[in-house]
């Protein structure tokens, strides 16, 4: 638990090697954990066995699944519905497009080319909120074990 | 297929005429839409119909064949197409036929529909042949692809019939086009003489066969296409054998399905239910049930026990457990005395075979008028009258209506008064013994309402096999009893949930998660695809069970060595390497634990299949596209088991 939250764990998921390598030198500093995948399937895969994920990036325009299409099977499943997805997108992919992904459940977009310090600071928006809700929900249980001691007393 | 093979020799004969009359091209187009979408969804391919914008909005003639063939093209198409798409476009060519076809050259107007596909095509020097009955492109492809032929000569015999012809392109690699032109106004034709070639090939293997049993010549088909018998199953599910009313059915006929593979049997309902101004349908298999009860929704349903492939009981269980099947009335019908145990099992009666005249009108009867009564009348005997009112206010609804009996004698005088749907009979009244009410509510009441004992009572073993002789259900009062009677009491008057008030919705709705079997169970799911594991495990986990996913039949193998907690197993058939039925072989080979629950997924309900995934060992079966309510249905039936 306390390592997850220390690193904290990211899928990446995109159809290029270079883009994935380059997206993980960029973000490797800050000392996140990844996973990553090279199509929508592969990120599917990898969802089947863990679900402990701060951050998912994805490319939207990938061949067979898109982007879109894949959020929203993710979001489909009540174990994965919390995990934030921030899109990776061409700069000119019209305001329409960028709807639809908000719809299938985006919280954000990156546009290409991806500069570095941006990518970093919105990914540590999205890992401090995750960290957060983690402690929230570790003192909850904590209070719902300390009122467990309380009644029995 | 007979049916068609019947058909055709009759339109030489001119047995069969036409019946022409104004057709929307919308309705075509959403006739092909309704029956092939599903059919390129589970075979991944894309599926497009056009309709030309320039054309009238419709044209004249007979709907019904002009479907059989757009069926036959389509289902050919879909046949041969391993991957990308199959395409119909309806537009008005430019005399565009190639031969002399006097009644399209003579027309006003013409209309084409073109059935392209991305399948393997045909080899030019085979396609002269292709319309011949019973050939094929090629011997070694029958293997693969299956297909008679046949389809095609039927398909180019109905088409002269209309007034048109069907033309061929084909692109071996590439795909093929086939273009059935018709005039848009009617203009019976004849036969040609080739078709009539066809027609006597035809014949021929009609007269080789016994000329009234079906099954006779079904097998003799069998034998001379070697072994071929899927592609006559396909055809034989795309074009009824049983002669019912499954093609002409209107949005307010009443239906009456009947599941029953004595095909004799079958007509003799059918013929009784026309007599009766309904419509009926024939069922040999259970995949068939669902598939006809989703798309006729039958008012009733008779259930012949004994089925080839599966379990009349099973049946019964099946859609006993669907909550959106559940209302419908199954009158079950079996060889052997089991009238007890059918009632319990929600059976709505019980029919001894062979059935006399008599208890088929009786049958008829109560499907009838039972279909007939929107309001249901619900008798409840109860001397505790704030208990009482607590059952009627529970019950009463749009459509039932409560009366209340204080007393023994004051129910009985109500029963003879009055028909009632449904009666809940408390066990203790001060005027009579609760035998004594029972058997004697038992000799008052019309044959088929349903008792139901509700009851603080603590019953003796005795009692309780007593009881369950002469009622149908027993509940026992105490905690959370209200919410068990009304489930019980929609249950016996056969009220679709959909139809109730959303509060007593959520109270069934909560009762059947509650008790839910498939809870907590710990299933393997076995399929090459990771989408469809994801949206299994999506949909899964939502009813809590536990997921375990393998994509091979190998990772599946492995799972199950290490995992001695699988409670079920849900098998992809269609695998690459090893495929279902050789990981089904191997995983009963291997491990001892013959229990186990497998159920196969297979892409299309065809006999061969099931009969090869349970030689395989496979418990069960269930057919692609996966409906998630039959698919949990069925595997709650064996968790029950």
């Amino acid at each position: 638990m306390i390592n997850m939250v220390t690193y904290p764990k990211i899928l990446l998921v995109d159809d290029r090697e270079d883009n994935l390598l380059s997206i993980e030198t960029i973000l490797e500093p800050d000392g996140y954990k990844f996973s990553k995948a090279n199509s929508g399937r592969e990120a599917l895969k990898i969802l089947l066995k863990e679900y402990d994920f701060a951050l998912i990036l994805m490319d939207v325009k990938m061949p067979n699944m898109n982007g879109f299409k894949t959020a929203a099977l993710i979001y489909e499943r009540e174990k994965l519905k919390h995990i934030p997805i921030i899109f990776i997108t061409a700069n000119n992919y019209g305001d329409e497009n960028i709807f639809k992904g908000y719809r299938a459940g985006a919280v954000d977009y990156i546009y290409k080319p991806v500069n570095p310090d941006l990518l970093r600071a919105k990914v540590s928006v999205f890992v401090d909120l995750y960290r957060k809700n983690h402690r929230l929900l570790l003192q909850e249980k904590k209070l719902v074990a300390i009122n467990k001691i309380l009644k029995t007393k | 297929m007979i049916n068609d093979i019947l058909d055709l020799s009759k339109i030489e004969s001119g047995f069969i005429s036409a019946n022409f009359s104004p057709v929307r091209f919308s309705e075509i187009a959403s006739f092909v839409e309704t029956t092939f979408k599903p059919i390129s969804e589970a075979r991944h391919l894309r599926f497009h119909i056009e309709t030309d914008p320039k054309l009238p909005e419709g044209m004249e003639t007979d709907l019904q064949r002009l479907n059989q063939i757009l069926k036959n093209l389509l289902s050919n198409s879909f046949k041969f197409t391993e991957k990308g798409e199959v395409r119909l476009k309806i537009y008005e060519p430019k005399n565009s036929w190639k031969q002399g076809n006097s009644n399209l050259d003579n027309a006003k107007a013409v209309v084409a529909f073109a059935i392209s596909d991305t399948g393997i095509g045909i080899p030019q020097e085979k396609q002269n042949i292709i319309f011949e009955a019973f050939q094929q492109a090629e011997g070694s492809t029958s293997r693969k692809y299956g297909g008679t032929g046949l389809g095609l000569s039927i398909s180019r015999g109905l088409a002269e019939l209309l007034g048109g012809t069907i033309e061929m392109d084909s692109n071996p690699g590439y795909g093929s086009t086939f273009i059935l032109y018709l005039p848009i106004e009617n203009t019976p034709g004849l036969p040609s003489r080739e078709a009539s070639d066809n027609i006597k090939a035809i014949q021929k293997l009609q007269l080789s066969a016994d000329s009234g049993d079906i099954d006779n010549l079904l097998n003799s088909l069998r034998l001379t296409t070697d072994g071929e018998t899927k592609s006559l199953e396909i055809v034989n599910e795309m074009i009824n054998e049983t002669g019912d009313d499954r093609s002409n059915i209107q949005p307010n006929d009443k239906v009456i399905l009947v599941v029953e593979d004595d095909l004799r049997f079958g007509r003799i309902v059918i013929e009784k239910a026309h007599k009766e101004g309904m419509k009926a349908v024939v069922a040999t298999n259970y995949i068939e049930v669902f598939d006809l009860v989703n798309r006729f929704a039958p008012i009733a349903i008779t259930l012949d026990v004994k089925l080839p492939d599966t379990s009349g009981w099973k049946v019964l269980d099946l859609l006993g457990n669907d909550l959106n099947y559940r209302h419908i009335p199954i009158h079950l019908i079996s060889g052997e005395e089991n009238r007890q145990l059918a009632l319990k099992r929600g059976a709505r009666s019980f029919l001894l075979k062979p059935l006399e005249n008599e208890s088929l009108n009786e049958l008829f009867e109560d499907i009838i008028t039972y279909n007939r009564k929107e309001s249901k009348a619900v008798l409840v005997v109860e001397d505790n009258e704030i208990e009482s009112s607590q059952i009627a206010k529970l019950l009463h609804g749009d459509n039932v209506e409560v009366t209340i009996a204080p007393t023994g004698e004051k129910a009985l005088h109500f029963i003879n008064s009055k028909d009632f749907d449904c009666i809940i009979l408390d066990y203790t009244l001060p005027d009579i013994s609760g035998i004594d009410l029972v058997n004697r509510v038992g000799s008052t009441k019309k044959k088929l309402t349903p008792v139901i004992v509700y009851s603080a009572k603590d019953f003796s073993k005795v009692e309780l096999k007593q009881l369950n002789r002469n009622t149908n259900s027993v509940l026992l009062k105490g905690v959370n009893s209200l919410e068990n009677l009304l489930e019980e009491t929609v249950l016996q008057l056969h009220i679709n949930y959909k139809e109730l008030a959303p509060e007593k919705r959520k109270i069934i709705e909560n009762i059947r998660v509650k008790e839910d079997i498939l809870t907590s169970k710990n299933i393997l799911v076995v399929d090459d695809d990771v989408r469809n594991l994801f949206a299994l495990t999506t949909v899964f986990e939502r009813y809590n069970i536990n997921v375990i996913t393998a994509e091979s039949g190998k990772e599946a193998i492995n799972i199950l060595n290490e995992n001695a907690n699988i409670d079920m197993v849900l098998m992809d058939i269609m695998m690459p390497e090893m495929d279902g039925y050789e990981t089904t072989q191997k995983i009963r080979r291997e491990h001892k634990n013959s229990s186990l629950p497998i159920i196969a997924v297979t892409a299309k309900a065809m006999k061969g299949d099931r009969q090869k995934c349970i030689e395989a060992g496979a418990s069960d079966y269930i057919t692609k596209p996966l409906k998630i309510d039959q698919l949990l249905s069925l595997m709650r039936v064996w968790f029950y088991k």
